[in-house]
């Protein structure tokens, strides 16, 4: 079964959230003010204005996409919540497993409910496969590629975005990947990529990469927390990629980067909730008013 | 004064970054982290915890893992059939790849793609997706995918492929249009609706039957759902057909699929769902079907999570109790902490008071929960029954102060040395001993355990002695001998699942020697910020440390004198520095060559 995009699993079988780690952070600063402790009933509520303001400096495909994005991750997503013009959602969509030869396709299993009006952006997950590690070559190219534009496909997704915490050995595939997804992907299908904080601080490789935006993802840095962390209270992202957008966690501090006007993309560790939604924009909005 | 104040602080940079406590080369966007102690899932590889070596229990761990402490804590262990279905359960939630490679899978469908091939005038086997998507648009958008065409219906249709062509020949004209027919039918499972059209009148009574088998499955997987479950019914209710024996289980398969396809999470169809649950009763109950009892079983399973998860959940945590159940543990745990993932999740909000009546629940619940009611409920639930995983609950979670430690730590010595507990229950003591001022009592147990090669202790478990052994060193000769310790894994930890790298494939964490010791975090914190310069320079003469760490100790320790312009440090430690690196020897030549004090200073921090 390995070398192509196949699937075979028990019935019913819906992955666990016991093993699901990582995944994403908390905060940026778009705009202004305190007026996030309005948010209590956010589900009924008008969204504040520093909700509702286009982040400025993302590239024009994304431009429609709202200031604030939630990622919603392999588990039970129910967000009919939202006010769907304030609030986009990514959702991760599939998982694929880069495995000897051939990429090994893990769709979600876990429902995901939305207003109808959501902007919606796909994010697949690449792993390389501990058991089998990925030959990296020309056929795993393809069939990774085909396997991520394939999500452009379903029925309302704006955007892309393509998640993988590639080692350095990988970069020259993750670069192809991404070339040969640009080109497959329609012309006004904008494409995202999460990066690791430290990508955006010590080498930027990010440079010339075919995508529409960066998205440093400020928590579960492991080892390298308080290193980035310290780096970011002196200033800013390197990179100039990484400077637009930013990923922040509800369970974890924000970062203290000077107020910018970033798109965020915001994860909790559960299943969204209307407190737990309110409760993250109220500590955004604190903290967007810092000077 | 500024530029020796900035001198400093670069030396004692460098050597808070020599003494990190990762490997000396890590740099760079990926660090190889040094892992002394897991906390989300017990040492790997997991054998030894699923025979009953529990180490020191961590309130982090996964509920499945916390499920098999508890059932050795109370005395009921697992036998070989059982700790290989723990050992499967891990493997596939560690490595979620794995089940994708799920080898009865991969072997059903081998074995259809084999027996097709075999039909060389259908032309190439079409490719197959099992995985269809579900999505509504009714004023909210809703999606997922699922398992549309399980591994059962390849196995059969390989199987039924065979025996046709033992009874037609793979070049019979009859066979052929068997094969169309079927790849119809599984290209509903991911792809568009495709029925096949009836069987020709005058075709052989078997292929009718087969005909109508396909028909019906086709609607199945195209999701036509009612109009499957009628089909399936009229197969049951045909004595010619051979597939009538299956087709009461297909129908409730019909029936789960209506009951709970449905695009409102936590929504589903219960009069649907009850009536399968009747089909499923009464095939179990017909001795004559006994060939589609353990499928059933496996349906009605799924019934009860959808219909009565709570009823379910309390079903479950019963029957995981019960010595030897064998293989089906896997699934039976799976489902247990996946619902238990759910009330988890609301442990914040609604009551989770009827989950909490079977006692492994209470206590997987309270041992993970690190708030402040968790550590007075354990303390209620020990003192009511006295049980062992309420003793360990609660000396894992109770501080030195509180009023009870004095019955706990009396009740912790009981436990004896060969009990599942003894590693959990002794940490706890022994920490709790030393915060009550009791540190040579500490101290001593501490150094008894040490120094036998426990079994009962697993690295991680070893690691967390070692670190409260260093906490009670009295002399620089106690701290050098405790500070090291060997990573339980060198990982990259990318997707934060604690696993370790496969080093022998990996050029960078080639350079690691396996099961060399390193300073773990309290090591390296004391010797970067702790110690002054004339103690640094000590260590570095005393031959305690194993020869890799005294290398790097001697060589963050020289660049501190260095910049520090510690003349007579230097001086003492060049020698020393010489020999353990020799390959600064010409440097270090270099330096001492050097005339002036400010000469000296400069080539040494550079």
């Amino acid at each position: 079964m390995q070398g192509q995009p196949m699937r075979l699993v028990r019935p019913y079988h819906t992955p666990q959230p016991n093993t699901r780690q990582r995944h994403l952070g908390r905060w940026p600063r778009l705009i202004v003010v305190g007026v996030a402790t309005a948010l209590g009933a956010l589900s009924q509520l008008p969204s504040p204005a520093w909700l509702t303001r286009p982040a400025s400096e993302v590239h024009d495909r994304l431009a429609a996409f709202p200031p604030i994005v939630l990622w919603a991750w392999e588990r039970p997503e129910l967000l009919d919540f939202i006010d769907p013009h304030a609030i986009g959602v990514a959702f991760l969509a599939r998982s694929l497993y880069l495995s000897g030869s051939g990429v090994i396709v893990r769709p979600r299993l876990q429902p995901l409910s939305v207003p109808q009006e959501t902007k919606l952006m796909a994010v697949v997950r690449l792993e390389a496969d501990r058991l089998r590690p990925p030959d990296l070559s020309s056929q795993q190219l393809q069939l990774a590629t085909a396997a991520i534009a394939e999500v452009s496909g379903v029925h309302g997704v704006q955007a892309l975005q393509v998640d993988f915490d590639v080692g350095v050995s990988q970069r020259a595939f993750y670069r192809d990947v991404l070339q040969k997804l640009r080109r497959q992907l329609p012309a006004a299908m904008p494409l995202s990529i999460t990066a690791l904080a430290s990508w955006c601080i010590y080498d930027d490789w990010l440079t010339g990469l075919p995508v529409d935006e960066v998205v440093p993802m400020v928590f579960r840095m492991g080892a390298d927390q308080h290193r980035v962390r310290r780096y970011l209270a002196h200033g800013e992202f390197r990179a100039a990629a990484c400077r637009h957008s930013l990923g922040l966690s509800t369970d974890e501090p924000l970062p203290t980067l000077r107020a910018a006007r970033r798109r965020l993309y915001l994860f909790h560790p559960h299943a969204w909730r209307p407190e737990a939604m309110a409760s993250m924009f109220e500590e955004v909005g604190r903290w967007s008013a810092l000077p | 004064m500024v530029s020796i104040t900035l001198k400093c602080l670069f030396a004692i940079g460098i050597v808070v970054g020599l003494f990190c406590s990762r490997p000396a080369f890590s740099c760079g966007p990926f660090l190889e982290q040094a892992i002394f102690t897991y906390t989300l899932h017990p040492d790997v590889p997991l054998t030894s915890y699923a025979q009953g070596q529990l180490g020191i229990l961590q309130p982090t761990y996964a509920q499945s893992y916390l499920y098999v402490a508890y059932r050795y804590l109370i005395g009921i262990g697992f036998h070989q059939e059982e700790q290989e279905a723990l050992l499967a359960l891990w493997n596939e939630r560690l490595n979620p790849q794995a089940d994708l490679r799920n080898p009865h899978a991969s072997a059903a469908m081998k074995a259809w793609s084999e027996a097709r091939a075999r039909i060389a005038a259908g032309g190439p086997p079409p490719q197959v997706n099992v995985f269809k998507t579900l999505e509504a648009r009714n004023g909210r958008f809703y999606y997922h995918e699922y398992v549309n065409c399980p591994a059962d219906a390849f196995l059969t249709a390989a199987r039924t492929l065979t025996e046709r062509i033992g009874q037609f020949g793979a070049d019979s004209v009859e066979v052929r249009e068997w094969v169309r027919a079927q790849d119809q039918v599984f290209s509903n499972c991911s792809g568009a609706r495709a029925i096949p059209a009836p069987a020709a009148p005058q075709s052989p009574e078997m292929l009718l039957k087969d005909r109508a088998y396909q028909i019906a499955a086709a609607h199945f997987y195209a999701g036509e759902l009612t109009v499957a479950e009628r089909l399936f019914r009229d197969i049951a209710a045909d004595p010619a057909s051979l597939w009538r024996p299956l087709a009461p289980y297909l129908v409730a398969r019909a029936l789960v699929r209506q009951g709970s396809l449905i695009p409102h999470y936590h929504e589903v169809d219960k009069a649907k769902l009850t009536e399968a649950q009747q089909i499923l009763h009464a095939i179990l109950g017909d001795n004559n079907l006994q060939a589609i009892h353990p499928a059933s079983h496996r349906l009605l399973a799924v019934v009860r999570f959808r219909l009565e998860p709570n009823e379910r959940l309390h079903e479950l945590a019963q029957s995981l109790l019960t010595p030897n159940i064998g293989p089906v543990l896997k699934q039976q745990l799976w489902d247990y902490t996946l619902l238990l993932d759910g009330v988890a999740d609301a442990r914040q909000g609604p009551d989770t008071g009827a989950a909490r009546r079977d006692e492994v629940t209470d206590w997987i619940l309270t041992f993970q929960d690190t708030g402040p009611n968790a550590l007075e409920h354990a303390l209620g639930r020990w003192t009511t029954t006295s049980a062992l995983p309420w003793l360990v609950a609660s000396l894992a979670k109770v501080g030195a102060g509180h009023p009870r430690v004095p019955e706990l730590l009396a009740a912790a010595e009981q436990v004896p040395r060969q009990a599942p507990a003894f590693a959990s229950v002794t940490f706890h003591r022994l920490r709790l001993l030393s915060s009550l001022g009791k540190q040579d009592v500490s101290r001593q147990q501490l150094d008894g355990l040490l120094s036998q090669a426990e079994p009962i202790f697993p690295p991680s478990a070893r690691n967390l002695l070692l670190a409260l052994r260093l906490k009670l060193a009295r002399t620089l000769h106690e701290f050098l001998l405790y500070a090291p310790r060997v990573p339980v894994a060198i990982t990259y930890n990318i997707d934060g699942r604690e696993l370790p790298e496969d080093i022998e494939t990996n050029e960078r964490l080639k350079l690691i020697a396996r099961d060399q010791p390193l300073f773990d975090a309290d090591a390296a914190r004391v010797l970067n910020r702790r110690l002054p310069l004339d103690t640094l320079r000590e260590l570095v003469h005393r031959s305690t440390l194993p020869s890799h760490l005294r290398r790097e100790l001697a060589m963050a320790v020289l660049t501190r004198s260095l910049l520090l312009r510690e003349e007579d440090s230097t001086r003492d430690l060049v020698p020393v520095v010489k020999t353990l690196i020799p390959e600064l020897g010409p440097s270090l030549d270099e330096y001492r060559a050097t005339i002036s004090r400010d000469a000296r200073a400069l080539p040494g921090s550079l």
